[in-house]
């Protein structure tokens, strides 16, 4: 097993709803809620759930593009929360992000020389002589042609956009990357050559990656391990194909079901979730799970199941499972 | 740009130096003076020469400066011309644009001074009289004076070697932006822009009252403020080409002089909008929290002011406090910039606010780009479309509302010509009802300014604004 | 909603309370006071004057007036007009529905005009109808309201002799009933129709902006294609949501309502508050000069927050923070 990069602990992240004539806060959102979880060089982590379970803002707090409300990350043994502005401006190289919107998360006033190059420029780490040069570099790793550097984003299309963040991404020679729904945007046939992209950078440079997103199929491919979420809470943690072959949260096992399986005769029984998702202001008491779950036992409401380690380093937040 | 069009404009330019040898200033009874005797007697009195033959003895005080300083940019750019023909070299035909717009600039500089005579655009005519002991004293003099043929010709020769060459540059480079590769924003902006007819005309329109009002009264052989009793509320005639006014001035004159005032204003009070409201609304809506929240209640505080109320109160406080006339204008452009710099602030904050939440702006933090860079290169750039559209605009907000203070008295005053106050002949009403020559032109003016002004606006709001493709 | 408009009138109070502070102090900057330029050249003598100093309060320090003035102001009570020796407030009382009807006239005529043309400038988008239009608005904002006015004055009623020079009546008349109410009205148009020129062209612009904005939705298309005929797909789905812009525009012309055209009263010698005012200034009577503006700055707000509200109303897409 190679070093453990990233740790996280607990992670929480509480939103503040004003409310009232003075804008009192009134309760929080609920957004994040103890997430534990550790990654190592060269190692994918998947995170998967559906829209509104806090995934997003798991990435954005670990990166500390938003301020957490408690808990503690590690990133080679440094606690990122504690560090000054400046210092953790000097770190920023190592951590990365590409992001889901391939329109928005592009300066459109920017040429694709400029934005891959300016952070750059930014850190020092090259010499404006050979600037351009480093820059067409990067951006042959990432399949797009060397004459496109004075090119701007709207000239492009989506997926050749999104290469365009992973070029400026990949620009400082991070070690760790977290790609919030990357390919969520993009048309299926894209989609798998923006994933392959991913996967041959992780091969060349050894990036791990936290991998963020709604749909199972794309997560399998990429992840080494997959950890799934449902309001705020990871609910079962494993290795890919522990997850994927024996699903032991009741929730991992209705988002398994759902998925669409070409060969008409392995068709699983669909398990269809009763209820709807509840508000994360309010949070079911015990597991958050236990109003849809279809084996919600007495105890379930009344104790919150922190995450079991099962063999195989196979997590599950539940009772009864295992 | 081919040879032809480049030596046609040397030429040019070569004759326009050449116009520093003749008459800039012609006197009854007296000699005229050419551009090189302005030029070469810098603050000193030249004796003029008495052609009739009469007793009295005049002095003329040049100070010309500007004049010089024109003559040399013109000389920089003859330099640059020559260098470009025989060279090729597209820099220093740029170079030359520059300097013959120098040269305009500082030859409409010169023609700033304003007073009772035509001549003294160059500098003053004095009377030498004798006094009780015997010592020379100057007086100002009254002898008729007008621009002559140097003076005048200079002005077209300029403005004809700066349109020819700017021109076929301009083309030059509208042919390079028209081939659809080259798809900077701005230049897609700029291409929008120039399809739009409404927003041509108007730029064109402001481009020649600029021309006219700056440079039009050197061809004008009256002054602005030399009263005529004789010649009072004459009709538009061969003489007066929009007829004379109450005190016998000449109308069309003092239109040139009035736009001169509105066309200033409109101009610097929108520059002191922008400084003070893009400033506090950038601040404000970039940093949020509590600084915002104090800077948005300022700003509501100024915008629930009741405008014109509050003008008119201040002017009249001016006109109590006995302010100059020449110190008002000043005032009045302060008066109007504060009052309407909240409104630039709200706009630029919110475009701040709802860029900030842009990805990118994220994206720029997850790269580790400092504060500063972030603001220089991911926030001003968007927000600056934003800002230009509101400007142009705001310059016929400042137009109306100063035209409307001297409309009421309480803006610029007599006998400084604006166009607002020259609308104010309406008092008499017989001027009103049987004179509206005295009237109707300044009103119109100040119409055709700001349909311009609003017609170039539009034009930009529809360039940037992204979804208005057609 | 009760909530937020306590939150909003809560907030508006240091407004208020900045904006009397800007405008006591600007017009304490007006040297001299009306007493001293009464007193000129009439035979008062020193203690007279003195006196009427006194009972004015002319020479007390500016704190004091200041806060004699703010107490006075909540109750409603700005003092005494100089000019018109009545209480301010009733003066304002007195002229402002003059205004009040010509603006009145003026608005109904803006949303009868404009929202229609907006309406068929956005449908007909680029078209030479909508050139056309789109001229016209330029030409309505780019218009000196003063010397709009004039010319209508000189065309109509100098050179046609149609209509009045000015005023509200004709002086000397006794008219009731319709002959009133006819001559009323030539009085009142042609201020009326320069009022609403000169805003019929920006709320004709919002209108085919906002419509034009709906319309490329595609819940539009989506109407088209279910096969509704044009008219109704314009007038029941398209104008619904875009009056909510409009809506909110109603809110914001509440000021204007009453707060006179200054410029165009004096010009046609209408006797309303925008008048008043004016006079006020030249003739130094501060206290309705200060009811004045703290009555428009008043009006200003309370427009701001009925336009927040009217969208909160219409919009069911907002709930107010």
């Amino acid at each position: 097993m190679s070093e453990v990069l990233l740790e996280v602990k607990k992670l929480k992240k509480y939103f503040p709803i004003k409310d009232g004539i003075f804008q009192r806060t009134r309760g929080h959102i609920k957004a994040v809620e103890e997430v534990s979880f550790s990654i190592s060089r060269g190692e994918t982590l998947g995170l998967v759930g559906e829209s509104g379970c806090g995934k997003s803002t798991v990435g954005r707090t670990i990166l500390r593009l938003n301020e957490s409300t408690d808990g503690e990350v590690f990133f080679k043994n440094v606690d990122i929360f504690k560090l000054k502005r400046r210092q953790l401006r000097s770190l920023r190289p190592k951590m990365q992000m590409v992001f889901q919107d391939p329109y928005n998360s592009l300066n459109p006033r920017l040429t694709v020389g400029s934005l891959i190059g300016e952070a750059l420029v930014e850190h020092g780490f090259c010499r404006k002589r050979e600037l351009k040069e480093r820059v067409v570099e990067i951006m042959e790793q990432c399949g797009l042609t060397a004459n496109l550097t004075d090119r701007y984003p709207h000239e492009f299309s989506g997926g050749q956009r999104q290469r365009i963040g992973i070029a400026r991404a990949l620009a400082l020679n991070p070690e760790f990357i977290v790609c919030d729904e990357p390919v969520s945007a993009l048309d299926v046939s894209i989609q798998a050559q923006i994933i392959n992209l991913l996967c041959e950078l992780q091969e060349k440079y050894g990036f791990s990656y936290l991998f963020i997103s709604h749909d199972l199929s794309v997560v399998r491919h990429i992840s080494h391990k997959v950890a799934v979420m449902y309001l705020g809470v990871i609910v079962e943690m494993a290795r890919k194909g522990e997850l994927y072959e024996k699903p032991l949260h009741p929730y991992t096992q209705a988002l398994l079901s759902a998925v669409p399986l070409v060969d008409p005769e392995n068709r699983k029984k669909r398990i269809v979730l009763k209820g709807d998702i509840p508000n994360p202001a309010n949070p079911p008491s015990g597991c958050r799970f236990h109003t849809r779950c279809p084996y919600a036992g007495h105890i379930c409401s009344r104790r919150v199941p922190g995450l079991r380690t099962l063999e195989n380093g196979h997590q599950v937040a539940c009772h009864f499972a295992g | 740009m081919t040879r032809f069009y480049k030596v046609l404009a040397l030429l040019l330019l070569m004759f326009s130096v050449s116009c520093y040898s003749m008459p800039f200033l012609r006197f009854k009874d007296y000699a005229a003076l050419t551009g090189i005797d302005l030029i070469t007697n810098l603050n000193r009195r030249i004796e003029l020469e008495n052609l009739a033959r009469t007793a009295q003895i005049h002095v003329f005080r040049s100070t010309s400066t500007y004049l010089l300083l024109t003559l040399i940019f013109l000389l920089i750019a003859l330099g640059l011309m020559i260098c470009s023909t025989l060279k090729d070299c597209k820099k220093s035909l740029d170079a030359a644009i520059l300097t013959i717009a120098a040269a305009l600039v500082s030859y409409g500089l010169q023609l700033t001074n304003t007073e009772t005579s035509v001549a003294d655009f160059f500098g003053k005519i004095l009377l030498s009289t004798k006094t009780g002991n015997g010592e020379i004293a100057y007086k100002p003099s009254e002898i008729i004076a007008a621009t002559g043929i140097g003076a005048r010709l200079l002005v077209v020769l300029c403005l004809l070697s700066m349109a020819l060459i700017a021109g076929a540059r301009i083309i030059a480079a509208y042919e390079k932006y028209s081939d659809s590769n080259i798809k900077t924003p701005w230049s897609m902006a700029m291409r929008q822009f120039v399809r739009n007819r409404l927003a041509i005309i108007g730029a064109a329109i402001i481009i020649l009252l600029i021309i006219l009002c700056f440079f039009g009264p050197v061809f004008s052989n009256y002054s602005l403020l030399k009263t005529n009793i004789l010649t009072a509320k004459e009709g538009p005639g061969m003489e007066h080409l929009l007829g004379t006014d109450g005190s016998g001035r000449d109308i069309l004159t003092r239109l040139m002089y009035g736009g001169r005032i509105s066309l200033t204003v409109g101009f610097v009070v929108v520059v002191l909008e922008i400084l003070i409201g893009a400033a506090i609304g950038g601040v404000a809506g970039y940093y949020g929290g509590r600084l915002d929240n104090m800077l948005m209640r300022v700003v509501d505080i100024f915008l629930s002011l009741p405008f014109l109320p509050v003008v008119i109160i201040l002017g009249a406080v001016m006109s109590d406090l006995d302010v100059s006339p020449q110190r008002r204008i000043y005032f009045v452009m302060l008066i109007i910039g504060v009052l309407g710099w909240p409104m630039m602030a709200r706009l630029v904050r919110g475009q701040i606010l709802s860029l900030r939440e842009q990805e990118y702006m994220l994206a720029a933090e997850a790269l580790g780009i400092k504060d500063r860079h972030k603001i220089m290169r991911h926030l001003i750039p968007n927000v600056i479309p934003t800002i230009i559209v509101a400007a142009t605009l705001a310059v016929g907000d400042a137009i109306l509302s100063e035209s409307a203070l001297s409309f009421l008295g309480l803006g610029v005053a007599m006998p400084f010509p604006s166009w607002g106050n020259m609308v104010q002949a309406v008092r008499d009403t017989n001027d009103f009802m049987l004179r509206s020559w005295i009237w109707i032109p300044p009103g119109i003016s100040i119409f055709i300014t700001v349909l311009a002004v609003n017609f170039v606006g539009d034009g930009l709001r529809d360039a940037f604004d992204p979804k208005m493709k057609r | 909603m009760w909530n937020y408009i306590v939150r909003r009138i809560l907030q508006m109070i240091p407004i208020i309370i900045g904006v009397s502070l800007i405008i006591f102090f600007i017009i304490t900057l007006i040297p001299g006071n009306f007493i001293d330029a009464r007193a000129q050249g009439s035979h008062m003598t020193f203690e007279q004057v003195n006196h009427l100093k006194e009972l004015y309060g002319v020479n007390e320090p500016i704190h004091i007036k200041y806060l004699k003035w703010i107490k006075g102001a909540v109750k409603f009570d700005f003092g005494d007009s100089f000019t018109h020796q009545a209480p301010v407030s009733k003066v304002i009382d007195t002229f402002v529905w003059n205004s009040f009807t010509i603006a009145a006239i003026a608005f109904l005529l803006e949303l009868l005009i404009a929202i229609p043309i907006g309406i068929i400038c956005a449908t007909r988008q680029y078209s030479k109808l909508d050139y056309f239009f789109t001229i016209i608005a330029l030409v309505g904002i780019s218009l000196p309201s003063f010397f709009l006015g004039l010319i209508l004055i000189k065309f109509f009623a100098v050179d046609l002799k149609i209509l009045p020079l000015a005023g509200l009546d004709t002086p000397g008349s006794n008219y009731t009933g319709f002959q009133f109410l006819f001559d009323r009205l030539k009085h009142v148009i042609l201020p009326a129709f320069v009022l609403a020129f000169i805003s019929i062209g920006s709320m004709m612009r919002y209108t085919r902006t906002a419509v034009l904005e709906i319309i490329r939705q595609d819940y539009i298309r989506t109407a088209r294609a279910k096969g509704l005929s044009e008219k109704v797909v314009i007038y029941k789905h398209a104008l619904r949501n875009a009056l909510i812009p409009i809506v909110t525009l109603i809110g914001l012309s509440l000021p204007a309502l009453f707060a006179g055209a200054i410029i165009t009263e004096s010009i046609f010698g209408i006797p309303g508050i925008g008048k008043i005012a004016l006079d006020a200034v030249s003739k130094r009577d501060y206290p309705l000069l200060m009811g004045f503006s703290m009555f428009v700055a008043v009006l200003t707000l309370a427009g701001n927050l009925l336009s927040d509200i009217l969208y909160a109303i219409v919009d069911p897409r907002v709930k107010l923070k």
